[in-house]
């Protein structure tokens, strides 16, 4: 081979093995030099300037007939031969191909990258819009502000490359005052709590005056930072915040809600990703606090009128244990339609009354008000129940109060041997009465109030003993679990039946916690409970002051009771009546304060009560253990002694309990 | 143990809320005086409500404090209704004489 063919060759070698386009121009100008034997040559993308004289030309011609450039040589000794020109242009072809292939793999190789950063692009929105969301809904499944807040700071500080993070907010208190609180994420709360909440500094102002986002490379090199007094920049002991992130939180009324805050210790940390990121986190705490605001005010809201609904405690008749309950359905976020209240009429008779007002919240709340104290005004008049529930039907027909409402109402006179009970129902559930263990509805069924003029209320009487408890409820008991399971009248008789021994209390309770029982907890309505126990005359009612004297009180007010009660059981009643006197005494501590001591007889048991003006006080868990020191040996004799025992805030603060009577065999 | 350490007290009557103060007063009398024990004589101590339970069981403490120790006397048959209790019993020590009380404290 040749000299010319060998580096012919050599060339075509070195042109397919060239990386970039200027190898291939290099290559293939030195081969046609050398070849041709010109002392000049270059190749080139584009014409040259080479100098006036002869030359040889050779242009680079793509496939597509584009030009790529030209080999040129000249400065030859001798003319460029026809042999010259076919190699020049063989290599010309051979560089034009070169530069075509390395053309397309550079494209090639760009495109590739580019596929794989789109991708990667892809990928890395697709995790933060799925992480956005899972954020989203888990914030949007809470009511309660504080796990808002909580959720949204951790999710930011994981989702972005902060270190640590915290959510300001403003929460308004019950009484109506607004304050700021604070969550913190990645760092514990001692290393916040020396400094004082954040002020509209001018790097805080435009997140709490919910101007805009504020994102720092080097919160330090800010020109913004460190003006304000008193620490001119962080305070000592402050997280060393370099990378700075901070989004205000602004609800669809336009108010700042509060502010999400990032840092990180290192400088340029957040990207405008993470921005965008924190900005969607905010968005979705301020819809969250506005419900969580709107919820909780809601709540309260049905509460407070509820509480208004109800009478705030039962009244103390002498002759009469009261118990009522009440529970809202569900949450407790709508004021329902059950009501009960006990009065006393102008000619000392007692109203016992239950009802139930169709539907639920503001609505029902306004005709429960209606019926509650169209009922009580006409207590001065000292009606039939009948009577007083014609007039109850007739406020509501005037109001055109919506739907309807049905009520037991019984009235009570008490004297000596018990009490007579007139009784009519409209439309409601037949109250139950308890007698020596057996239990049955009494009453007549008449038309609910609120849809016809002259209702048809059918009026029953009754007379009740000591001992005797008549028990109202709404249908909320019966249908606590409906319609899968219903609470029968003779069911409910039988629950009032097994407690009214126990009197009242557990008679309500037991009523309640079946029917939540049966309804798995979540009873479909309100439920309202009034149950009343004729209890027999007091055999002791001594009232005198709340001083350290009463003790001798207590003993003289017994002492007529020690034939009748025996030796023993006197003993113990005079022990459990002076340390109940005692507590009563100590708890009163108001001068010219008074105690009473009411005593009642049963077959079988003696029922102290000792009713003082005192604020009461909570009782010990039970049962209460023997003490191994001086104090709290009262209320252990108490729970040694008693069948019974407990405490309740009425207008009175009242202690009683239930001693078993020795019977001589 | 020298006999000028032990007190006998005797109590007549009630003892309730009521006087229970009278009564501290008396006990703590007897320890300043320097005794170490004391017997006290609840013999004709018809009531005690848990005030002088009370009493009684500080004055036990303070004549442990002191080395001594507290024997109360109570009287056979219907003693006050509190010494039923279970758990009193368990605190004090109960004897049905004043000479079983101070071979009590003598033991």
């Amino acid at each position: 081979m040749s000299d010319a063919l060998r580096s012919l060759a050599d060339a075509a070698r070195a042109v397919t093995a060239a990386a970039t386009d200027e190898d291939v121009l290099e290559i293939v100008a030195q081969a046609a030099r050398d070849v041709i034997g010109a002392r000049h040559g270059v190749a080139r993308r584009q014409a040259n300037g080479a100098p006036h004289g002869p030359r040889l030309v050779a242009p680079l011609i793509a496939r597509d007939g584009s030009s790529l450039g030209l080999i040129e040589l000249w400065d030859k000794d001798g003319e460029f031969t026809a042999s010259d020109e076919a190699i020049v242009i063989q290599l010309a072809q051979m560089a034009a191909n070169a530069i075509e292939t390395l053309e397309l793999l550079a494209r090639e190789h760009q495109a590739r990258l580019e596929a794989e950063e789109t991708g990667r692009r892809l990928l890395l929105e697709k995790q933060r819009a799925e992480a956005l969301h899972r954020v989203g809904s888990a914030i949007a499944g809470r009511l309660d502000l504080q796990e808002i807040v909580q959720l949204a700071t951790d999710a930011a500080r994981e989702l972005t490359p902060a270190q640590f993070g915290a959510f300001f907010y403003n929460v308004i208190s019950d009484a109506g005052e607004a304050y700021m609180l604070y969550t913190l994420s990645g760092v514990d709360r001692s290393a916040f709590e020396r400094f004082p909440m954040p002020r509209n500094t001018k790097i805080f102002a435009p997140t709490f005056e919910g101007v805009g986002i504020v994102r720092l490379d080097d919160v330090l090199a800010d020109p913004r930072y460190g003006h304000s007094a008193p620490y001119h920049g962080m305070p000592e002991g402050h997280l060393p915040v370099r990378s700075y992130l901070a989004v205000p939180v602004i609800t669809s009324s336009g108010e700042v809600a509060g502010g999400l805050f990032f840092g990180h210790p290192e400088p340029g940390m957040f990207s405008l990703q993470d921005e965008h990121m924190v900005a969607g986190i905010a968005a979705q705490s301020a819809i969250a606090i506005e419900n969580a605001r709107l919820y909780q005010e809601r709540t309260r809201t049905a509460q407070t009128l509820q509480r208004a609904l109800l009478p705030p405690h039962l009244p103390q008749i002498a002759g009469l244990e009261l118990a009522a309950g009440y529970r809202a359905a569900g949450e407790g976020n709508e004021v329902g339609g059950d009501f009960y209240d006990v009065f006393q009429q102008g000619d000392g008779s007692w109203v016992l009354v239950v009802g139930d007002v169709c539907g639920k919240g503001p609505q029902a709340a306004a005709v429960t008000a209606l019926a509650r104290y169209t009922l009580r005004a006409h207590a001065v008049a000292g009606l039939r129940p009948s009577y007083m529930l014609a007039r109850l039907n007739d406020a509501l027909l005037r109001q055109r109060a919506p739907g309807f409402v049905t009520v037991a109402l019984a009235r009570l006179d008490l004297h000596e041997r018990g009490a007579t009970v007139e009784l009519a129902t409209a439309g409601h559930p037949l109250p139950i009465v308890a007698r020596d263990g057996t239990a049955g509805p009494v009453g007549d069924v008449g038309t609910p109030l609120g849809i016809i003029e002259q209702p048809d209320l059918p009026e029953v009487s009754l007379e009740l003993v000591p001992g005797d408890v008549i028990a109202f409820y709404t249908d909320g008991v019966s249908e606590a679990a409906a319609p899968r399971r219903l609470l029968s009248e003779a069911e409910l008789a039988a629950l009032v039946g097994e407690r009214a021994a126990d009197g009242p209390g557990p008679v309500v309770e037991h009523l309640e916690s079946t029917a939540v029982a049966i309804a798995d907890g979540n009873p479909r309505d309100d439920i309202a409970c009034l149950a009343v126990q004729v209890m027999p005359q007091p055999r002791v009612a001594e009232r005198f002051p709340a001083t350290r004297q009463a003790a001798r009180h207590v003993a003289a007010a017994l002492a007529p009771l020690e034939s009748e009660l025996g030796q023993r059981t006197t003993q113990d009643l005079r022990l459990l009546a002076t340390e109940l006197v005692a507590n009563a005494v100590r708890h009163t501590g108001i001068a010219g304060g008074s105690v009473e001591v009411q005593l009642r007889l049963s077959d079988d048991r003696v029922h102290l009560s000792v009713l003082d003006e005192g604020p009461g006080f909570e009782p010990p868990e039970r049962p209460i253990v023997s003490p191994e020191g001086p104090g709290g040996w009262g209320l252990y004799l108490v729970d040694r002694c008693a069948v019974r025992w407990g405490n309740e805030r009425g207008e009175r603060h009242r202690m009683w309990l239930e001693l078993e009577r020795e019977h001589a065999s | 143990m020298p006999p000028e350490l032990t007190t006998v007290v005797p109590v007549r009557g009630e003892v309730t809320f009521s006087n229970v103060s009278d009564f501290d007063r008396r006990l703590e009398q007897a320890f300043d005086d320097g005794a170490h024990n004391l017997v006290i004589d609840l013999t004709d101590v018809t009531f005690i409500d848990s005030s002088g339970l009370s009493a009684l069981l500080t004055a036990s403490a303070r004549a442990r404090a002191l080395g001594g120790a507290v024997a109360l006397v109570l009287a056979q048959g219907e003693p006050p209704s509190i010494f039923r209790f279970r758990g009193v019993d368990r605190l004090l020590s109960l004897y049905p004489s004043q000479e079983a009380a101070l071979e009590g404290l003598g033991r």
